[in-house]
């Protein structure tokens, strides 16, 4: 198509940080703010390199400007400015931009096993996202920390969220000693790769829960039933020790309802309990990776630990593109 | 046959077919390994794609001062012949296992060690 055939596209916007671009006719968002003067990182300039990746946070970008991103990567409405022609005005933000933030009221707090604590929550508005991302709690003060969400939407009327509580957490001893059932908190997301994308409904689903990213998975798991995959999923909890195994018993009832769903249970130290496998998760995972053709695998948890299992994973064979890994980065420690 | 060296490889299927296996083999690489640490695995594969996509011909804008900037910090940290030669014999072997013919791989070869003062920094 030569610039003459292309629709005008006068009129059309680029909102980029509470400010609004023109964008000339057939230019790419990478061109138009560079031609503004914003600052905008971009390296090969011919959709590849992915540096100049950003997301769409109003509608979808054009495919072309999708063309190469991870399919869970392009439903997130991240694209390439470089190969980004609007033929409509959008509005557009950073990569790891959390998105929008809607108010939430606590309408349950119960104990989760020893360490963690499930939060049910009502938004105050609409909150749309996919079974198995995560979502930042922002505290009255501002503080935020992502929490996997353990709801399904369209199944669960509320919103489920995990909190692991640390020693010395800010937000999760806040969580556990003075958030109250009726109490107001801000929600900022959702955000997150891991969630049901397959065209292909036979296909071995391999899920990865470390520590309190349980809760996403068993989220992605049910999602995957009732879109009627048809494949086997095996959905593993890694914890460091047996009690922080399957606190309350999800995993289990979940695969006692559901013959497609295998469960597995690792912990570095058992802690004597037989019916979990003692050691580490990597490992594990690789060998059961191996049995799996054609698996797609998603990951959730502690950070380090995913990094390093989505290596083992990769070197194992699964492709690249088919490993989805949400790593949770633990809190700056206090100085102290 | 006026194919270009990029089309006759299999252009961007080519590339997408090889970073995976190419990738795989730098990091079961004991030499170079350390250097592909810490780096988010899926920025680092997109990297691997644009670096295979030039290699092979493609179409790229890359230059010189492109590669020299964009490995600076490694050639601080100690990057040197050793290391491009064993990332050439993995990028030799990716093909090989993809069954790209041989006298397309030299032309490969010579693409990437047009690059090696830039990339060392010399």
């Amino acid at each position: 198509m030569t610039q003459a055939d292309r629709p005008t596209s006068a009129g059309v916007f680029v909102r980029y940080e509470d400010q609004s671009f023109e964008c000339n006719p057939g230019e790419t968002v990478l061109d138009c703010l560079e031609r503004h003067g914003v600052p905008a990182a971009a390296s090969c300039r011919t959709g590849v390199c992915q540096t100049c990746m950003l997301r769409a946070l109003d509608g979808a970008p054009p495919a072309l400007a999708q063309v190469g991103l991870k399919d869970t990567w392009r439903e997130q409405g991240l694209f390439l400015a470089c190969k980004c022609v609007p033929t409509e005005s959008m509005t557009i933000g950073h990569p790891e931009a959390a998105g929008l933030s809607v108010g939430a009221t606590l309408v349950a707090k119960e104990q989760l096993g020893e360490r963690a604590i499930r939060l049910r929550l009502r938004p105050e508005g609409s909150f749309v996202y996919r079974a198995g991302q995560f979502v930042h709690l922002v505290r009255p003060d501002g503080l935020s920390r992502p929490y996997s969400l353990a709801s399904v939407p369209n199944v669960d009327d509320e919103l489920e969220v995990h909190v692991g509580i640390r020693p010395n957490g800010a937000m999760s001893t806040w969580v556990r000693d003075v958030l109250g059932v009726g109490d107001r908190v801000t929600l900022r997301g959702p955000s997150g790769e891991c969630f049901y994308a397959t065209e292909d409904a036979a296909q071995p689903l391999l899920l990865v829960g470390i520590g309190v990213g349980l809760g996403s998975m068993l989220a992605l798991a049910r999602d995957a039933l009732e879109r009627e995959h048809r494949g086997p999923i095996h959905v593993v909890h890694a914890a460091a020790r047996g009690a922080d195994l399957d606190p309350s018993n999800s995993l289990r009832s979940l695969a006692n309802h559901a013959h497609q769903i295998t469960p597995h249970w690792i912990a570095l130290d058992a802690q004597g309990d037989r019916r979990f496998t003692e050691g580490h998760v990597g490992p594990y995972a690789q060998r059961l990776a191996a049995t799996l053709t054609g698996a797609r695998a998603y990951l959730c948890g502690d950070g380090d630990q995913v990094h390093a299992l989505k290596r083992q994973l990769f070197l194992a064979g699964i492709p690249l593109q088919a490993i989805h890994a949400d790593a949770f980065v633990g809190a700056p420690r206090p100085q102290s | 046959m006026n194919q270009s060296l990029f089309d006759q490889i299999g252009g961007s299927k080519a590339v997408d077919a090889a970073v995976d296996v190419f990738y795989r083999k730098v990091l079961s690489d004991p030499r170079i390994a350390d250097f592909f640490d810490g780096v988010d695995m899926d920025v680092q594969a997109a990297k691997q794609k644009s670096f295979l996509t030039m290699v092979f011909g493609g179409p790229n804008r890359y230059s010189g001062k492109d590669m020299r900037d964009g490995h600076a910090h490694l050639v601080q940290r100690g990057l040197s012949d050793v290391h491009f030669d064993a990332v050439v014999e993995h990028l030799g072997a990716t093909l090989q296992e993809l069954g790209v013919q041989a006298d397309l791989i030299a032309q490969v070869a010579a693409i990437a060690e047009s690059t090696r003062s830039d990339v060392l920094g010399r």
